[in-house]
């Protein structure tokens, strides 16, 4: 499994480089030492960018596609579980790395715990989100194949890294619910709640991705 | 005699075409043809072999083993090559034997590279930009460099040009003589065949007509010249195929020692003729007949 997290893994190794040339023109440094507490607006900023990962799933995806990766590993003794299971632990790992990354920075920065355990959590949270999705979309995958669905990952993805506006502009605006509430309503149990959840259901959907690619391959 | 593979009742279902039950075995240490014409069920039975498509009933064993159950271990002791290459094809054929030599238990770095150099292809080439010629020997080099069992070529030679086909057969007759290697090769190309077979299984229409030693298969048919006088009517209705031409009538045996003697006669008059046959020959009155 290793050999194959070392072949799939190019544009996840990548993707950090993305990350920056998408990350660094929202950096508003005048923001960050605004009146909200420093770790708080900066996870705001993050969380977000942890979609970029599914940008490096379907950059991988499309390259498997075109080099017909799935057919050629098809003839080696590869049992389907292998492949899939290294394409969602490159997932997992990115996913743990950035959140990871993300928490150690503001521990380093952060004086205060009741500001970094919610922005902690708030990244965390958005870490299961994104598994979740990536999941989910290898199911499409997996199911349809990339040259019909990968344009619908492409779809999602783009809706996820822009959701953060609509969802400030037409839902909490209103309800005057500002993000920074948000982050210390999730300082309770109900990330660790929702994080337990989340990968007990990546690794339900990533046994039913074994499923399903071993249904596709025969 | 020892079988590596054994197909009891196989069966594949699709809309236009159904693989119909077939049962058959391949002896160890032989090379087996597999002949048919196109659309007849060859490709369809070795991906079922090889797991690659799913069966709707019957059931294939492969050194003993169910190929479902223990797919990753069967394909371990497999070499293949099908009809159409795939590889990662940005990359080079140096970096392909490595990728792959993670998953054979018994690769052979030496052997491959070897097999490369005999080949004549470029080490460090992008594969994208080799040839169809190049990528079937590519693919060759990767289905022998892991010591199998099992050699199973589906259609590798075609699409190849005449001098790419003989000198792919030729090497695979040498490598079969060499390393005592159950080989199974698909192709309608019967020349192919006939030159390295030591068995021939005829498939036509899903379903599997015939599975005989070449030699044997091409001692019993043959293609009787004879006039009409020249030849008893009973001895006649036995035959295949039979046509008339301007300077009498030809048909085929599949039994020639069965009617030998009723032919020694005309043999020695000089009114019958008797030509050997190709395998060619024996698929089209098989077609015919079918």
């Amino acid at each position: 499994m290793l050999r194959l997290m070392k072949k799939f893994s190019f544009w996840y190794i990548l993707y950090p480089g993305l990350l920056l040339v998408f990350a660094l023109p929202m950096f508003n440094y005048d923001r960050l030492v605004g009146p909200d507490p420093f770790s708080l607006s900066f996870a705001t900023y993050l969380a977000p960018m942890i979609w970029l990962v599914l940008a490096a799933m379907w950059a991988h995806e499309q390259m498997e596609s075109k080099a017909n990766g799935y057919t050629f590993l098809r003839i080696l003794p590869i049992e389907p579980a292998q492949i899939v299971k290294a394409k969602f632990a490159l997932v997992f790992i990115a996913v743990t790395i950035y959140v990871g990354g993300c928490c150690a920075a503001f521990a380093m920065v952060s004086t205060n715990p009741e500001y970094l355990i919610p922005s902690c959590a708030y990244l965390i949270v958005y870490g299961d989100l994104c598994l979740l999705a990536a999941a989910f979309l290898y199911l499409g995958i997996l199911r349809y194949g990339f040259s019909r669905f990968g344009k619908y990952v492409l779809i999602v993805w783009v809706c996820l890294l822009i959701s953060p506006i609509p969802i400030r502009i037409f839902i909490l605006k209103p309800m005057g619910i500002s993000y920074n509430e948000i982050m210390q309503f999730m300082r309770g149990p109900y990330w660790i709640i929702g994080t337990i959840i989340c990968l007990g259901g990546y690794y339900f959907l990533m046994k039913l991705a074994v499923k399903r690619l071993k249904a596709r391959y025969t | 005699m020892e079988h590596i593979l054994e197909i009891n009742k196989l069966r594949k279902e699709y809309p236009e075409f159904v693989l119909d039950d077939i049962t058959w075995d391949v002896p160890k240490g032989y090379v087996m043809g597999l002949i048919g014409p196109n659309g007849a069920g060859k490709t369809t039975s070795i991906k079922l072999i090889m797991n690659l498509i799913e069966s709707d009933g019957g059931q294939v064993k492969v050194f003993g083993l169910d190929n479902i159950q223990n797919e990753k271990q069967i394909k371990n002791k497999i070499g293949y090559v099908g009809e159409e290459q795939y590889f990662y094809d940005h990359n080079s054929a140096v970096w392909t034997g490595k990728f792959v030599s993670h998953f054979y238990d018994k690769w052979d770095e030496k052997k491959y590279l070897s097999l490369l150099e005999q080949f004549e292809i470029p080490l460090k080439k992008r594969i994208r930009k080799f040839s169809k010629g190049m990528k079937v020997k590519l693919s060759l080099a990767i289905a022998l460099s892991h010591n199998p069992e099992l050699i199973m070529l589906d259609e590798p030679t075609s699409g190849l040009d005449p001098i790419i086909r003989r000198e792919v057969i030729d090497f695979l007759k040498t490598f079969t003589e060499e390393n005592d290697r159950t080989v199974i090769l698909s192709s309608h190309i019967t020349d192919d065949i006939s030159r390295i077979a030591d068995y021939i299984t005829y498939m036509i229409n899903g379903q599997i007509v015939m599975t005989e030693s070449k030699d044997e298969l091409l001692s019993n048919w043959k293609k009787i010249h004879f006039t009409l006088e020249s030849l008893d009517k009973s001895v006649i209705d036995k035959l295949e195929d039979v046509e008339s031409h301007m300077f009498g009538s030809s048909g085929l045996t599949k039994n020639y020692p069965s009617i030998k003697d009723a032919l020694s006669s005309g043999l020695a008059s000089g009114d019958i003729k008797v030509e050997s046959v190709g395998l060619d020959d024996i698929l089209i009155a098989l077609v015919k007949g079918d």
